[in-house]
């Protein structure tokens, strides 16, 4: 094989089919990217046989081929690498000579007949997504994907589309993160859990395309992106039936300044060190909302905001770190709190008519 | 079936085969088996055939690409696992497999976690496995293999359907012995000898002139023993033992390959412990199994003297060497055989004890040669 392709090009394509390899020693060939010519362009593919990534780019083939080079090798020469074109050949058996103007590298290769082949999946429909709004909801809705590998299910995100409406949710059962928008030009339906490291790496690639589309198969599902196609197996089981966890109504609801709000949080989370919990007050009658912390043998901290409350009087405490990564994924200037009760899980929610849930659990006041 | 299957790769396990393949065809495969059976009963062989079985689409034909991957260890939707700590399984390996069991198969319908040495769970390990075992996905097939059931942890144990492999029978093992290496029937009783009867490392043994040498070593120093004095004894047992150990040397060298490959190909900053544990396993059985193979050269050489003394010549194993033996036979009683191999035992059981193998060899050595030249 000997092919040319602009730097550029190929330190794009690199870069992304990089987001698959996979650093397990014991399947070294994992740790290659694929590389074979195709009409007129170069097709570079990588897995860690849980996520495989697929993408093409330009190329000027002299002599058709195939072969994978070390991954992380490969796209650290490409980066160090002048603005030219790079040629890549592997006339001779076991190695590859990759140049670049007066530079020359010479890089053994595996032997692709060894490579996982790329998995075929048949879908019924692709749904296409704008993905400046797809990124966006994966990022907002990925914070509250669980890491822990005891129930598998909640390391996933919930994708819905349907009648031009598309949901995610995600939650680790401490905390709930659900996200509605409407979507203009979306037709088909789907219901798919998806791994949260999957959609989050298809989230960050997919941004400079304009489009993203998802299919779905028994197995896996499918991304396609500008010339890229990512695959992600699914994940085992059901989601829980989130509707019954979030609260129909409130006792008290307060609508704050988000960036102020912030700000407090930060600030008087300094004092809730070792998972000390932060009280959040509500005075209804003098129109302030108390937060304050307090770690045994360190001290304490407290801070009033003015608020404009509805309801009752209440007092109620959150894990800090979940309390901020619910601001911060939250839209708008301002953002509402809904409290029920102590023991009910609060919400924060977007005041404008976006659906926007961000379900925590109290902790228990001491 | 009289077109060839995957089940026709067992030997002499014609109840496993037929329990399994049953299982298979009937839809009902237990979420998890426990195979216990000595070393070379074909319980990975079976493992194997059952992944076939339940993939492939004509039930286990052994020759379609399905089958093709599964034998080869290529299919992504069998997992086998061997212990990555020193002499256990380590809890990130069975985190790796929890995770993996929670997502869809790549390309099958199941997937399939095949366990080797089930006994080398430890505490941490076991319990982090347990919940994942008990109540694993419905596609999801766990096989653990054992040597023995009471070496598995009782937790594991109880939650899988035991099936109990047969030690392969002699007659059987030499069959396929000879019909797989085209070794002369002798050659293959005297490879099984050495092998502890175990098929598989029977006919690597065929394969390597190195190992068949020290055996040939081995049996020359027996012969010449009651002749030899103190020091020709040490100097003989160093002579067996360095050869036992040249097959380790050449394994030594192919890791160093692929040790600096492995670092080529994943930068210099990539950690290749696990890598390199799994090397030093590696040399520690290869070394042990050089050992173990003289001593199982020398005890089936006295067991041979003593079933010529016993007048059953056609159950000699080393069949090459029967002169020889006869000679010891005609003046030995079957007492002074049964002291000389207790003596064997002995350096086994010292062995597994971290004596030196030296050590242990040399003073197996003098009590032999004191039982050859007092037969009585």
């Amino acid at each position: 094989m000997k092919v040319s392709v602009a730097r550029g090009e190929l330190l794009e394509a690199l870069s992304a089919v990089s987001k698959g390899l996979s650093t397990r020693t014991t399947l070294p060939i994992l740790s290659g990217i694929h590389i074979s010519t195709r009409d007129g362009s170069l097709v570079l593919q990588s897995t860690d046989l849980e996520i495989s990534i697929k993408t093409k780019t330009k190329a000027r083939i002299e002599d058709a081929g195939q072969t994978v080079l070390p991954g992380k090798l490969l796209t650290d020469i490409v980066r160090s690498l002048p603005e030219a074109a790079v040629t890549i050949d592997t006339s001779s058996t076991g190695s590859a000579i990759v140049t670049c103007g007066q530079s020359s590298f010479t890089v053994k290769t595996l032997s692709p007949e060894d490579f996982p082949k790329f998995p075929v999946i048949s879908t019924d429909e692709m749904i296409s997504l704008p993905s400046s709004s797809f990124s966006k909801i994966v990022h907002q809705v990925s914070k509250a994907v669980s890491r822990d590998e005891t129930r598998p299910i909640l390391t996933g995100i919930l994708v819905v589309i349907e009648e031009g409406m598309l949901r995610m949710v995600a939650t680790d059962s401490y905390r709930l993160c659900l996200r509605e928008t409407t979507i203009e030009g979306v037709a088909g339906s789907l219901e798919v859990v998806i791994p949260g490291r999957g959609i989050e790496d298809v989230a960050r690639l997919a941004a400079s395309s304009e489009q993203v589309s998802l299919g779905v198969s028994d197995n896996q599902v499918i991304f396609q992106f500008g010339e890229t196609v990512f695959i992600s197996r699914r994940i085992e089981g059901s989601f829980p039936n989130y509707r019954q966890l979030i609260p129909k109504d409130h006792q008290t609801r307060v609508v704050i300044d988000r960036a102020e709000f912030s700000e407090a949080v930060k600030r008087v989370s300094l004092l809730a060190q070792h998972n000390a919990p932060l009280r959040v007050a509500v005075n209804t009658a003098d129109h302030i909302l108390t937060l304050t912390a307090q770690t045994q043998d360190v001290g304490e901290a407290k801070e009033d905001i003015e608020i404009s409350p509805v309801g009752e009087d209440v007092e109620i405490a959150f894990n800090h770190t979940y309390l901020m990564d619910g601001i911060s994924v939250a839209e708008g200037e301002k953002i509402a709190i809904e409290i029920v009760s102590p023991l009910k899980p609060g919400i924060l929610k977007s005041v404008d008519n976006s659906e926007f849930i961000y379900l925590l659990m109290p902790v228990r006041l001491g | 079936m009289e077109r060839s299957c995957v089940w026709d790769d067992l030997i002499a396990q014609k109840r496993v085969a037929d329990f399994l393949k049953q299982a298979a065809t009937t839809g009902t495969v237990s979420h998890a088996y426990l195979f216990v059976g000595p070393t070379g009963a074909g319980k990975k062989t079976a493992a194997r055939a059952l992944a076939c079985a339940l993939f492939c689409d004509d039930g286990g034909c052994g020759v379609c690409s399905i089958c093709r991957r599964v034998r080869n260890g290529l299919h992504p939707d069998v997992h086998i696992l061997q212990p990555a700590g020193a002499a256990t399984y380590m809890v990130e390996q069975i985190r790796e497999v929890i995770h993996d069991v929670s997502l869809r198969p790549v390309q099958a319908t199941h997937k399939i976690y095949i366990i080797e040495e089930a006994d080398r769970f430890n505490a941490e390990s076991a319990n982090a496995f347990l919940k994942t075992l008990e109540e694993p996905p419905d596609d999801v097939l766990i096989v653990l293999l054992s040597r023995t059931f009471d070496a598995v942890i009782p937790t594991i144990a109880s939650r899988c359907q035991v099936v109990r492999f047969r030690p392969v029978p002699e007659s059987a093992a030499l069959g396929v012995l000879v019909q797989r290496s085209g070794a002369t029937l002798n050659e293959a009783k005297a490879a099984l000898a050495a092998s502890d009867g175990v098929v598989s490392r029977a006919l690597d043994f065929l394969a390597s002139p190195v190992r068949r040498q020290t055996r040939n070593a081995t049996v020359e120093l027996l012969k010449r023993l009651p002749l030899m004095d103190g020091h020709d004894v040490l100097l003989g047992a160093r002579q067996v033992l360095s050869e036992a150990k040249a097959p380790v040397e050449l394994l030594k060298t192919a890791q160093a390959g692929e040790l600096a490959e492995r670092k080529e190909l994943l930068g210099k900053k990539q950690s290749t412990k696990p890598l390199e544990e799994r090397h030093k396993r590696e040399l520690t059985a290869r070394e042990r199994e050089g050992v173990t193979e003289v001593l199982s050269v020398t005890e089936s050489w006295l067991r041979d003297c003593l079933v010529m003394s016993g007048w059953a010549p056609e159950l000699v194993a080393n069949a090459d060497d029967a002169d020889a033996i006869a000679e010891v036979a005609a003046v030995m009683t079957p007492r002074a055989a049964v002291r000389a191999l207790e003596s064997v035992t002995r350096a086994r059981s010292r062995i597994s004890y971290n004596v030196s193998p030296q050590l242990a060899v040399e003073a197996m050595l003098f009590d032999i040669q004191e039982v050859l030249r007092c037969p009585r």
